[in-house]
C-alpha cells in the first residue's frame, strides 16, 4: 500500500499515476462528503470532479501539516459551498418560510430526539431533501463542528441567520423522523 | 435500539464513515479537466503505430534475410558451376594477375566484376582472410565439392563497389581475376542487386540547443534507433528516438504581507479650552493602521519535456571514397510529447505568506512536426560498420505552445550534432 506521502510526492512531479492513486483512494469517502451537500448524486459528482481538479492544482501547496484527508476534505467542503453559492443566483429556491404547509409541519414536530435504527440511505435522503441553505448550515455545524461564526464567514452571512437556519434544519429533520416511526409504528400494529 | 442524545448525534453518528462510489465518467471528466494539454496519455492508437512500425521493420529484415540467401545461392551455384570442368560457362581457371593501378585509379568500370582468389592449404584449410572477406563459413561443406584445382582456391565474386566498401588492402590482398558478368549467368544481376540494395540500421546520440524566441535557449539531447535501405546514392531512413529539452517555466505566485496601510490620530484624551469654553482641546496620538496586504512574484525554473521522435529522412550520398562518404540527407521529425516535468516553485521568504502559486508557463500541444536537414560524414571501420558525425538543423513546422487556448505561436530551432554507428547487411 503506497503512503500518503508517496502519491503527494508523485503529484508534485505531475506523474498521471500518482494522480489516478490519489483519485482511486479517496474518491469514494470525498464523494461521501459532498453527497451530503448536495441533493443528487450527479450534484455530488460535479462537486467531486471539480473539487479534485482543484487539489491537483493545488497540491504543492499543502504543506503536510494536520491530516491529508481533512486538507482533501475542506477543498470538498470549501467547492461544495462554493457550488452552493453559485448556485442560489439563478435559482428561485422556494423558502421554507413561503411553504406554509411545510412550516405546519415544523410547527408540529417534537423538540425530543427519537430512538431507533436509521439506515445511513435514509439519513442522507433526509439531508438531500433539506432546503439548501439549511443543508448547508447543518453539514457544517453538526458534521464538519464549525462554529457560527465560522459558518457566517463562509457562507457570507450573519451568525444569527446561520443560528436560525440551523434551528430551522433541526425541527425540519425532526419533523421527518417523526413522520418515518409513526409510519413503522403503524406497520407494526398491522 | 439505539439512542441518540440528541438530533445531531443521530446524524454526526450516522454520516460518521459515509463513503459513496462515484461512477466511471468522473475520472474521465476529471482526466479532460486537468490533463488536456499538460501531458500525453498513452492512448491504443500510439501503441497500434509502434507496433505498426516494428511489423514493417521485422518484415523487412525477414525478406531482406531470404534476398540476401538467394543471393549467396547464386554466388554458390557459380561456384559450384566452376568445379565440373566441362561447363562452358566455367570461369578461365587461368587466372591473370590484375593490374592493381588500374583497380585504384578507377580506370576499372563499377559494373566490372573483379574476383578475390586466396590459395588454401593442401588440406583445404581455408585462409581466414578470404573466408572473412566473404562471410562464408570456413567448413562449409561445398567448399570439399570443388575439384582439385579449385581446391587450393576459394573464389568470390565481388564487385568494385563492394570491394570499396570492405577496405581491402591491395597491396597485401590476394591477386584478383576480371571477369565478364555476361559469361555467368544470374551474376550480373546479382551484382546490380548487390550495389544498389542496401540496408541498414545503427543507433546514435544527438546534443544541441534549442533557440526559443521568448526565452532562454536550453540544452537538447536524445539518444536515436535508425532502420534504413540504400539504392545507389539514395537512401531512406527512419527509426525511434527519444528526446528530452528543457524551457524555462513561469510560476506566478500570489503572497501576502502583514504591513502598514496608513494611520489615524486616536483621541487619548480632551479638555476644555481655557480661553475659550466652547472649545474641546482633543490630545491625539497617531496610530498605525495594519493589514495584510497582496504582492505578486514570480519564479522560473527549468521545466523538462521529454518526447518519442520518429523520423522520415531521404538522403543522397554526393561523395564516395574508399573509407568515407559524405551525405546530405533531408525530411520530416514526428515528435509525441510523452513526459513533463516541472520542479516546485522554490520561492520562499519568512516576511510573506503563500497565498497561492499558479503555473503559468504555456501549455505545449501533444506532438509536433519539424523539418530537419543534416550533413552525415561517414568512416568506414570495417566490412559494413561505419561511425558518423552529422550537423543537424531542425525547425519546427507547428507551435510547441497550444495555440488554440490562447498561447502564442512559438515554433523554435534546434542546432547540434549527431554522433552515429551504423551496419549495413
Amino acid at each position: 500500500m503506497i503512503s500518503d506521502d508517496q502519491i503527494i510526492k508523485g503529484c508534485r512531479k505531475g506523474k498521471h499515476h500518482a494522480f489516478n492513486m490519489l483519485y482511486k483512494k479517496y474518491a469514494a469517502i470525498m464523494l461521501g462528503v459532498c453527497i451530503r451537500y448536495s441533493r443528487t448524486k450527479t450534484e455530488a459528482e460535479d462537486v467531486l470532479q471539480e473539487g479534485f481538479i482543484r487539489v491537483f492544482n493545488n497540491i504543492k501547496s499543502f504543506e503536510g501539516r494536520g491530516s491529508f484527508e481533512g486538507w482533501l476534505r475542506r477543498i470538498m467542503v470549501n467547492t461544495a459551498i462554493n457550488h452552493f453559492k453559485a448556485s442560489r443566483k439563478h435559482v428561485n429556491h422556494d423558502d421554507i418560510e413561503n411553504n406554509s404547509a411545510a412550516m405546519a409541519a415544523l410547527s408540529n414536530a417534537d423538540d425530543d430526539v427519537y430512538e431507533g435504527e436509521f439506515s445511513q440511505e435514509e439519513l442522507l435522503k433526509m439531508i438531500n431533501d433539506l432546503p439548501d441553505g439549511y443543508r448547508m448550515v447543518f453539514n457544517l455545524y453538526v458534521i464538519e463542528e464549525l462554529s457560527h461564526k465560522e459558518i457566517a464567514a463562509m457562507m457570507e452571512f450573519t451568525e444569527s441567520t446561520s443560528k436560525s437556519q440551523l434551528s430551522k434544519a433541526r425541527k425540519w429533520l425532526r419533523a421527518r423522523i417523526s413522520e418515518k416511526q409513526k409510519k413503522y409504528s403503524n406497520y407494526e400494529r398491522v | 435500539m439505539k439512542e441518540y442524545k440528541n438530533i445531531d448525534d443521530l446524524f454526526r453518528q450516522g454520516m460518521s464513515g459515509l463513503k459513496t462510489e462515484p461512477s466511471d465518467g468522473v475520472w474521465k471528466n476529471i482526466e479532460a479537466g486537468y490533463f488536456k494539454g499538460r501531458g500525453f496519455i498513452v492512448k491504443w492508437y500510439h501503441m497500434a503505430a509502434l507496433a505498426l512500425l516494428l511489423i514493417f521493420s521485422g518484415t523487412t529484415w525477414y525478406y531482406y534475410s531470404q534476398y540476401q540467401t538467394d543471393s549467396d545461392n547464386i554466388s554458390e551455384n557459380q561456384i559450384s558451376n566452376q568445379s565440373n570442368p566441362e561447363d562452358q560457362n566455367r570461369l578461365p581457371v587461368g587466372e591473370t594477375e590484375m593490374n592493381k593501378e588500374a583497380f585504384s585509379d578507377g580506370s576499372l568500370g563499377e559494373d566490372q566484376p573483379v574476383m578475390l582468389i586466396a590459395e588454401t592449404g593442401n588440406d583445404g584449410e581455408n585462409i581466414s582472410e578470404t573466408s572473412a572477406l566473404s562471410g562464408k563459413d570456413d567448413n562449409s561443406e561445398k567448399q570439399n565439392e570443388l575439384t582439385d584445382i579449385e581446391e587450393e582456391k576459394q573464389y568470390r565474386y565481388q564487385s568494385i563497389y563492394s570491394i570499396n566498401s570492405q577496405s581491402i588492402d591491395l597491396d597485401n590482398d590476394a591477386p584478383v581475376v576480371i571477369i565478364d558478368p555476361e559469361n555467368v549467368p544470374g551474376l550480373k544481376e546479382y551484382l546490380k542487386k548487390q550495389k544498389h540494395t542496401h540496408f541498414y540500421t545503427g543507433a546514435s546520440v544527438h546534443a544541441g540547443m534549442v533557440y526559443y524566441p521568448s526565452t532562454k535557449d536550453q540544452f537538447t539531447w536524445s539518444a536515436d534507433l535508425a532502420f534504413g535501405l540504400k539504392a545507389g546514392k539514395i537512401y531512406i531512413e527512419t527509426g525511434v528516438g527519444y528526446e528530452s529539452m528543457k524551457e524555462r517555466g513561469t510560476y506566478l505566485i500570489e503572497l501576502k504581507s502583514y504591513d502598514s496601510v496608513g494611520f489615524y490620530n486616536r483621541v487619548e484624551s480632551f479638555e476644555i479650552n481655557s480661553q475659550n469654553p466652547n472649545d474641546i482641546i482633543y490630545n491625539t496620538k497617531q496610530v498605525a493602521v495594519y493589514d495584510s496586504i497582496n504582492h505578486y512574484t514570480h519564479t522560473t525554473p527549468l521545466f523538462e519535456y521529454d518526447y518519442v521522435n520518429v523520423p522520415l529522412l531521404v538522403g543522397f550520398r554526393f561523395l564516395e571514397k574508399k573509407k568515407f562518404t559524405v551525405s546530405a540527407n533531408t525530411g520530416v521529425i514526428f515528435n509525441f510529447l510523452v513526459q513533463k516535468e516541472f520542479p516546485d516553485s522554490d520561492f520562499y521568504n519568512p516576511d510573506f505568506t503563500i497565498v497561492q502559486t499558479r503555473n503559468v508557463t504555456p501549455e505545449r500541444v501533444d506532438w509536433n512536426l519539424r523539418w530537419q536537414l543534416g550533413l552525415r560524414m561517414n568512416y568506414n571501420i570495417v566490412r559494413s560498420l561505419s561511425v558518423s558525425a552529422e550537423p543537424v538543423f531542425t525547425k519546427y513546422l507547428n507551435s510547441v505552445y497550444d495555440t488554440g487556448k490562447g498561447y502564442p505561436n512559438v515554433k523554435p530551432y534546434t542546432m547540434g550534432v549527431r554522433i552515429g554507428i551504423y551496419y549495413g547487411f
